[in-house]
């Protein structure tokens, strides 16, 4: 293009003026009607709560996924499987199995029974003896033995992962859980481990996991039964209103409420509302026999409390 | 050789004037000393996280520097047609070709060089504690990968038409060798001939630069043998050697204008 471009042989058309008008206008017109539109969808980040929301979009959830996954690899010290190495199906994720879930096994069954959800859940080995000398030799790169992390400086190095995916999801139950059992359990930051609940509890309210775990901090952490078991209640009441309406209830975690419940009334000397919870915990409990040997035992004793009161009154 | 070093000495001095290191270093320090101001649950001492992020921006920059300058070499020298007296001296096109690799190379050993001492810096306020051995093997092992990723660059740079796009194209080999070369040949045997064929000669024929990404074990602690570590050099350099002889059989034979 030189200078004669310019010239007046060479100047644009009228007609290409109006264009651009009709143009602008027309684009006026339609940002007008869109941006009313806009403000009311549904998929508008711009009305999200969090800078992370509106960066992020729904792709968020993946990577609280992948946080969540990579606190299980430090657990391990770097040894885990990839997507592509052949892992028998696992149940939760060492992060996950060791939450109270295993605590309430332990309480239930005894330390047998922890162990052996401990085991159950563990990283089976996935290492098969290498195919050739490419595998043979890269194994010398990158962590190859089964070992735990289980010193409380250890425990501390997930946390951040943890946190991360809490940030990222805040209404993905499990991580809440799980990281506020690490604080408390193996730390003893209850109190972090509170104020994380009580967020996670803001975020998705009446959630029947968030409940239970914050009945166990102000148990097991302050020492405190009452609010223990006003919340424990709680978690029962909306337990019953979500199995009302859903088809499979989670009847593992009712027989955790269950369970701690029955404890903290027999500890405050009120076997009936022991006897109830056991009833109810027997019809949803794998362990039935165990529980059945509890209620008897109970009876025998109530008969036996009774008996001379009986005789009293004759 | 002379000549070649000559030459790379001059990649060095224009390396040092290009702005790409100085905004990669200052963005990774400052991402990492912000992931490090973050307070998780009051919790003091927590370290591995912030090396994993730091290292994870340390290969990043380092790949990209490598081939940002790497796949410009030789291009530039046709464009501004400098490659003319440079070749009247005499210097030979293998010299031209091995200067430039060991100017390129050099010149992320450096750069590389202040990354480490930046992560082994972070770990030391951290931890209280620095992994000599474990840091020297990590820049060591890093530093003979990008050869092989350098005198790949400059193979594109003569066999590719722009820049940009032999940038685009080792960038995209070079990832999915890091993300992929450990398994592939897991995948290959899950599939049907002919790609079971094909992907077990890709397998055993490409590079395995993952050999030499040992994040995992420093971060986790974990100790390589120094005779992997020697091994891995030999590896390295073979690869190294191919790429350049490779580039000297396509330039030697190439018009310049």
């Amino acid at each position: 293009m030189n200078a004669d471009t310019y010239s007046g042989q060479h100047r644009p058309p009228a007609a290409a003026g109006w264009l651009l008008a009709l143009l602008l206008a027309g684009g006026f017109t339609l940002a007008t009607s869109l941006q009313l539109w806009f403000q009311n969808w549904s998929g508008n980040r711009l009305n999200a709560e969090s800078l992370i929301d509106v960066l992020l979009g729904d792709s968020r959830r993946l990577f609280a996924n992948h946080f969540f996954v990579e606190a299980d690899v430090y657990l391990h010290a770097g040894y885990y499987p990839s997507i592509f190495d052949q892992v028998p199906a696992r149940g939760k994720l060492k992060v996950a199995a060791n939450d109270a879930h295993a605590e309430e096994d332990e309480k239930e069954h005894g330390k047998a029974g922890h162990e052996h959800h401990d085991e159950k859940d563990d990283l089976p080995d996935f290492m098969s003896t290498p195919k050739n000398w490419i595998e043979r030799f890269g194994r010398n790169f990158y962590p190859t033995e089964h070992r735990h992390m289980e010193s409380k400086k250890d425990v501390a190095e997930i946390l951040p992962w943890l946190a991360m995916s809490a940030k990222l999801d805040p209404h993905r139950i499990e991580t809440i859980t799980v990281t506020a059992f690490w604080l408390r359990k193996h730390l003893g930051r209850v109190q972090e481990a509170l104020d994380l609940l009580r967020v996670g509890l803001r975020d998705n309210p009446d959630n029947v996991e968030i409940m239970y775990e914050l009945g166990l901090v102000y148990y097991d952490g302050f020492h405190d039964t009452v609010r223990a078991r006003n919340l424990w209640e709680a978690a029962l009441a909306r337990w019953k209103e979500h199995a009302a309406k859903e088809d499979n209830p989670d009847r593992l975690m009712l027989g955790k409420i269950l369970t701690f419940l029955a404890d903290l009334e027999e500890k405050d000397g009120h076997p009936d509302m022991v006897l109830k919870y056991l009833e109810i915990l027997k019809t949803t409990s794998p362990f039935r026999d165990t529980i059945q040997h509890r209620i008897d035992g109970l009876r025998k004793a109530q008969a036996a409390n009774e008996k001379p009161s009986g005789s009293l009154a004759k | 050789m002379n000549n070649a070093l000559a030459i790379s000495t001059i990649v060095i001095k224009e390396l040092s004037r290009r702005k790409d290191f100085y905004v990669l270093f200052i963005m990774t320090a400052i991402i990492t000393l912000l992931m490090g101001s973050v307070n998780f649950f009051n919790l003091q001492g927590i370290s591995k996280y912030l090396k994993e992020i730091c290292l994870l921006l340390i290969w990043i920059s380092s790949l990209a520097i490598a081939l940002a300058t790497t796949a410009r070499q030789i291009p530039a020298e046709r464009e501004n047609r400098t490659i003319f007296p440079l070749l009247a001296k005499p210097v030979t096109r293998w010299e031209v070709v091995v200067g430039k690799f060991l100017g390129c190379w050099f010149a992320c050993g450096l750069a590389l060089g202040l990354f480490y001492l930046f992560f082994g810096a972070l770990a030391l306020t951290r931890e209280g504690q620095f992994q000599l051995g474990g840091v020297f093997q990590a820049w060591w092992l890093h530093w003979s990968m990008l050869a092989i990723v350098v005198a790949m660059t400059l193979l594109g740079s003569v066999v590719f038409a722009a820049p940009s796009s032999n940038v685009t194209i080792v960038f995209l080999g070079v990832a999915s060798i890091l993300l992929l070369g450990r398994y592939l040949h897991k995948i290959a045997v899950s599939m049907t001939e002919p790609g079971q064929t094909l992907l077990s000669i890709c397998y055993f024929a490409m590079p395995h630069l993952e050999f030499f990404d040992v994040r995992d074990t420093l971060i986790h602690e974990w100790s390589v043998p120094w005779w992997a570590c020697g091994v891995a050099s030999l590896y390295a350099c073979c690869y190294t050697l191919f790429f350049l002889v490779a580039t000297w059989v396509v330039f030697r034979r190439q018009a310049l204008n």
